[in-house]
């Protein structure tokens, strides 16, 4: 499936516009991690283990915003965007969202 | 009385080594980014490049914390109001790492431009206590490469 | 189109300051805020506290359940003593009117007598065996009585819930046991001034019942005893915030003389109960 952030392509040509796709994924860190963290927490530095996790969170919601743009019928997502909130302690949302559309010429 | 203690072994602990992984880490970024030179990123949305090029979308993300030192430095400073230093150059690193990856996985790819670069920042330091922020960035951008 | 990659600079977005100085500056500006504000609180607070009614005190107190952690009514004979006492004391130091003390008794071997909100004085059953006569059990209330007298307690709340509210400000705690640190159930902590204050009053409390000081000073004899013998660990929390029970002594004593009340006197024993067991027995 093509997927952008912009909101054309350079090349193929947009036959129809099939409106807001979206895909959410919510994922707590677990305890283990949590207490990993808050040890890392006091000499800073990166948590490798919270950017995994949200590279993978990230990696379900665009999964599940490209089967919503399959079962449309779509063929492309377009004009990509992605919000993270922190929705409850220790809980965060990823957001995606764009636009489905048919290209020509793409299978 | 032992909180104190505790408080000021954290403090210094953080502050130390705190500023040893900030001064590894910046040092990492700008040989990096020295590195990645040759991949030019836009925030434009309309590439300025023509022809048949394949469109990819290209992300780079990365979790960060703050040290117990610039949590104490922070919460200080939140009674007098001001701006946050030691907060600076968190978000800095932050999002300098976050392009970086984002570039490298572009060069993997074999991209020869990165058009449309969107950052996210959020806060997700959740049940950590509120003296640590963890902030994450997120880069995400549409890179182009010759069909 | 053409384009360029320049290389942008450092330090446009950070600031080059070393952190270290950042913190200093910082530390002694919240030094100076804590300060001043200690000030205003142990000058200003004290001035405002004598404007809230007694009755509000009490109102606070009666949120808690003081029933619940106290043993009266296993030691009738014991509160009912007692209570006279403080009755007989409240007159000798000209109690307001709208003051009243409600004696209580907690069967634990803590040697600890305390003054809370409300008018509640609490005495600990490991005190009690250790006073040798009337005249020291009537310093010890006259000097917790004293307490509720000159609202040290609500003084030394709203200190300490300003104080707590200050910390959670710069530790960023929720604050939720703002109450609960503030100590309002606990035994609150006196300043020394405060201390003093009270030890003169006991001494008036004695000098109106008996017209003589002696075994007055004999309290502090007790806690100075106690101190030495002690460890660190033990619970012998009254010391830590009192004056130096020497000094307590001495200051007795130049009262006395200042005011011209004889140190020496007929000593009135204890009940006969204190012999035996403050808690009654079980009847079956």
């Amino acid at each position: 499936m093509f997927i952008s952030n912009l909101e054309f392509t350079t090349g193929k040509k947009v036959t129809k516009h099939l409106g807001l796709v979206q895909g959410s994924s919510v994922r707590a860190k677990h305890a283990g991690r949590d207490i990993m963290a808050s040890l890392k927490n006091l000499f800073g530095g990166e948590l490798k283990g919270y950017t995994e996790l949200l590279q993978e969170s990230r990696e379900e919601a665009t999964q599940r915003m490209l089967a919503q743009a399959r079962a449309v019928g779509a063929n492309a997502v377009l004009n990509v965007r992605f919000s993270t909130s922190s929705i409850a302690a220790g809980a965060a949302e990823i957001y995606v969202y764009g636009t489905a559309v048919i290209l020509d010429g793409q299978g | 009385m032992y909180e104190l203690i505790i408080t000021l072994v954290l403090i210094t602990l953080g502050y130390f080594f705190g500023s040893r992984a900030e001064k590894k880490h910046y040092k990492s970024i700008i040989e990096r980014e020295k590195i990645l030179n040759s991949l030019p990123v836009m925030a434009s949305r309309i590439p300025i490049v023509k022809g048949d090029y394949d469109q990819i979308l290209v992300s780079g993300n990365v979790v960060i914390a703050s040290d117990y030192f610039k949590g104490f430095v922070a919460s200080l400073r939140n009674l007098f109001g001001g701006r946050l230093r030691t907060y600076e150059t968190l978000l800095d690193r932050a999002r300098r790492e976050a392009i970086l990856r984002m570039k490298e996985q572009a060069q993997e790819l074999g991209a020869d431009i990165i058009f449309n670069v969107k950052y996210e920042t959020s806060n997700i330091s959740g049940q950590v206590s509120s003296k640590m922020s963890v902030i994450e960035v997120h880069a995400y951008g549409t890179a182009l490469k010759k069909a | 189109m053409k384009y360029e990659n320049p290389q942008i600079p450092e330090g446009i977005n950070t600031t080059k300051e070393h952190p270290l100085k950042e913190l200093l500056v910082l530390l002694i500006g919240s030094l100076l805020v804590i300060l001043s504000i200690t000030f205003v609180v142990t000058f200003g607070g004290g001035w405002l506290v004598d404007k809230i009614p007694f009755s509000i005190e009490k109102k606070v107190s009666n949120m808690y359940d003081v029933e619940k952690h106290v043993d009266d009514k296993r030691a009738p004979e014991l509160i009912h003593y007692l209570q006279g006492l403080v009755d007989q004391i409240s007159e000798a130091q000209d109690l307001p009117e709208d003051i009243k003390i409600t004696v209580h008794f907690i069967n634990s071997g803590t040697v600890n007598a305390f003054a809370t909100l409300g008018g509640h004085v609490f005495v600990f059953r490991g005190l009690l065996e250790k006073l040798p006569n009337e005249n020291t059990l009537v310093t010890l209330l006259g000097h917790e009585i004293a307490h509720v007298k000159l609202r040290h307690p609500i003084k030394s709340l709203s200190a300490g819930i300003f104080f707590s509210i200050l910390t959670s400000a710069v530790t960023g705690g929720t604050g939720s046991d703002l109450l609960g640190s503030a100590g309002l159930l606990g035994s609150l902590k006196f300043g020394r001034d405060m201390e003093q204050q009270s030890d003169k009053e006991a001494m008036v409390s004695l000098q109106g019942m008996y017209g003589h000081l002696n075994g007055g000073a004999e309290l502090f004899r007790i806690f100075q005893k106690m101190k030495e013998e002690s460890d660190i660990d033990e619970p012998v929390k009254m010391f830590s915030s009192h004056p130096h029970d020497e000094k307590r002594i001495k200051n007795f004593q130049v009262v006395a003389k200042d005011k011209g009340w004889h140190e020496t006197g007929a000593l009135t024993p204890l009940p006969d109960f204190f012999q035996h067991s403050f808690v009654a027995r079980k009847v079956n």
